[in-house]
C-alpha cells in the first residue's frame, strides 16, 4: 500500500498566501496529495486546491486584488463585516459544489463558539463551510449552523494534524503561519491580539508534535490578519517564503515517502 | 624517430585524457557506472537521482533478504505497479548481468515509462537502475538509460 500523505494549511489571515508557494514546490516536485485539512485562510487555499488541482489557478482567483477588495461589507451586528459578499465569492466559485465533488479529500475546521470545540466539516457544500472556517471573532460575523454558532478554526485547531490522521494521512505536513515575530506595544488592540496569538501558537505547537514535517514561514509587517496587506495587493513575500520553507524541506519530504516502500520514488 | 615515438605516445596520452573527460564514470560505493551527460545529479529523492527537466534516473541498492531473483524482479514490478492507476509491460528480456523491462504506467492522467535493469550484486545485494520518463520522451531518454546500466560495473 502506498503511504498517504496528507498537508494540513494553517490560520493566520493574509500570511496564508505562503500556502500558494508551499504547493507551488510540491506540485513542481510531483509530491502527491492524498488528503488536505485546512483553519481559515488555510481552508480557502486547500479547498480551492482540492477544486481545481492546479496551483496557477488557484493564484490566479486569491491574487485577483481587485475582486478580494470588493467583498468587504460593512456590519454592525457581530462583527466589523457581514461576510455576505464574501460568501457569495466563494458560492461563485465552487457553484453549489459539495465535499464530494473535489478531487482531492478535504477537511475543513471551524470552531463551535459555544461549546469551543473544533468542528471539522467533511461533507456538505464548501462554499457554506469556508465562510464558516474564516469567521473571525469582531471582523465577520460568525455562522449560525443547527445549534452551534461557527466561528474561526484556528481558535481550536489552527493547524489540523489530528483531522488528517483522522482521514488516513500517513505522512503529515504542517504549514503554520501565525503571527509570532510582530509584537509592537502600540495599543490596547496589540496587546489584547498578542494574547491570542500566543494562545494560538501554543495550541498548534501542541498539534503539530505529532506532523512528521513542519514548514514554519516567517512574516514581516502581517501582524495578526494582515488584511492591509491583501488590500495593497502586497502579498508576493509570503507566497516566496511559502516557496523557501517548502524548497528547504522537499528532500525530507522525499525521503519519507521512500522510507520503506520504494513505489514512492516511481510516484515523484 | 624516436620524436615519432614521443609524438605518439603524447597523442595516445591526451586520446585518453579527452576519452575519460568525455565519458565520466560516476563513482558509487559499489558499483560505478558512466554519467549520462547533461543531466542534473541530485540526491533529493532520497537516492542518487540524475535530473533532466522532468525525466529521472535513478539508483537503488537493496538486500535481497531470503528473496530469490524472480522474486525480487516481481516485488520491484509491484512497487511499480502500486506507484500508478495503471500499468502494462512492453518489453522484458534477459540481457548478459541485466534484467531488464519496460512498463507503460498512468499517473494522474499522464504517460510514463519506466525502464528498470536489475543487477545482481555480491552477497546479498541487487542493484536497481531505473529511468522514469513521459511516453512523448522515451525515444528521446531510452539511449540514454541504456548507455548508463550498461556501463554499470560492480565494485
Amino acid at each position: 500500500m502506498k503511504k498517504k500523505i496528507g498537508i494540513a494549511l494553517g490560520s493566520g489571515g493574509a500570511k496564508g498566501y505562503a500556502h500558494l508557494g508551499v504547493l507551488k514546490v510540491l506540485e513542481k516536485n510531483r509530491i502527491p496529495i492524498d488528503y488536505m485539512s485546512g483553519a481559515s485562510s488555510g481552508a480557502i487555499v486547500a479547498s480551492l486546491y482540492s477544486l481545481y488541482g492546479n496551483i496557477k489557478k488557484v493564484e490566479r482567483i486569491l491574487t485577483d486584488f481587485h475582486k478580494v477588495r470588493s467583498l468587504i461589507d460593512f456590519s454592525f451586528r457581530g462583527g466589523i463585516f457581514k461576510g455576505e459578499k464574501v460568501f457569495n465569492f466563494f458560492d461563485d466559485i465552487f457553484q453549489g459544489k459539495t465535499f464530494k465533488d473535489l478531487k482531492i479529500p478535504v477537511c475543513i475546521i471551524a470552531t463551535d463558539y459555544i461549546s469551543g470545540k473544533e468542528v471539522r466539516i467533511k461533507k456538505g457544500s464548501v462554499a457554506f463551510a469556508l465562510r464558516a472556517s474564516i469567521a473571525v471573532p469582531f471582523v465577520l460575523e460568525l455562522v449560525r449552523y443547527k445549534n452551534k454558532e461557527l466561528a474561526d478554526g484556528g481558535l481550536s485547531s489552527p493547524v489540523p494534524i489530528r483531522a488528517l490522521k483522522e482521514m488516513g494521512a500517513d505522512i503529515t505536513i504542517g504549514v503554520r503561519i501565525e503571527d509570532r515575530f510582530d509584537f509592537n506595544r502600540k495599543n490596547v488592540y496589540s496587546i489584547i491580539e498578542r494574547a491570542f496569538t500566543i494562545l494560538q501558537h501554543n495550541l498548534s505547537e501542541y498539534e503539530l508534535s505529532e506532523a512528521d514535517i513542519l514548514l514554519d514561514p516567517e512574516f514581516e509587517g502581517y501582524g495578526f490578519l494582515g488584511i492591509h496587506k491583501v488590500i495593497k495587493g502586497e502579498i508576493e513575500d509570503a507566497i516566496k517564503e511559502g516557496e523557501r520553507v517548502a524548497k528547504k524541506e522537499i528532500k525530507n519530504i522525499k525521503e519519507l515517502i521512500i522510507a520503506d516502500k520504494v513505489s514512492g520514488i516511481y510516484k515523484l | 624517430m624516436k620524436k615519432k615515438i614521443v609524438l605518439l605516445g603524447v597523442v595516445i596520452f591526451l586520446s585518453t585524457c579527452f576519452f575519460i573527460c568525455k565519458n565520466e564514470r560516476f563513482i558509487e560505493q559499489g558499483y560505478s557506472f558512466e554519467a549520462p551527460q547533461d543531466w542534473e545529479k541530485t540526491y533529493e529523492t532520497g537516492v542518487l537521482t540524475f535530473l533532466k527537466g522532468d525525466d529521472y534516473i535513478f539508483f537503488m541498492k537493496e538486500e535481497l533478504k531470503g528473496r530469490s531473483d524472480s522474486q525480487y524482479v516481481d516485488y520491484i514490478k509491484a512497487q511499480i505497479e502500486s506507484s500508478s492507476e495503471s500499468t502494462e509491460i512492453l518489453e522484458e528480456k534477459r540481457e548478459g548481468r541485466f534484467y531488464v523491462f519496460y512498463t507503460r504506467i498512468l499517473q494522474d492522467e499522464d504517460n510514463f515509462i519506466v525502464g528498470t535493469a536489475l543487477i545482481k550484486g555480491l552477497n546479498d545485494m541487487y542493484f536497481v537502475v531505473s529511468l522514469k520518463t513521459y511516453e512523448t520522451t522515451f525515444e528521446n531518454t531510452k539511449p540514454v538509460f541504456e548507455k548508463v546500466y550498461k556501463t554499470f560495473k560492480l565494485r
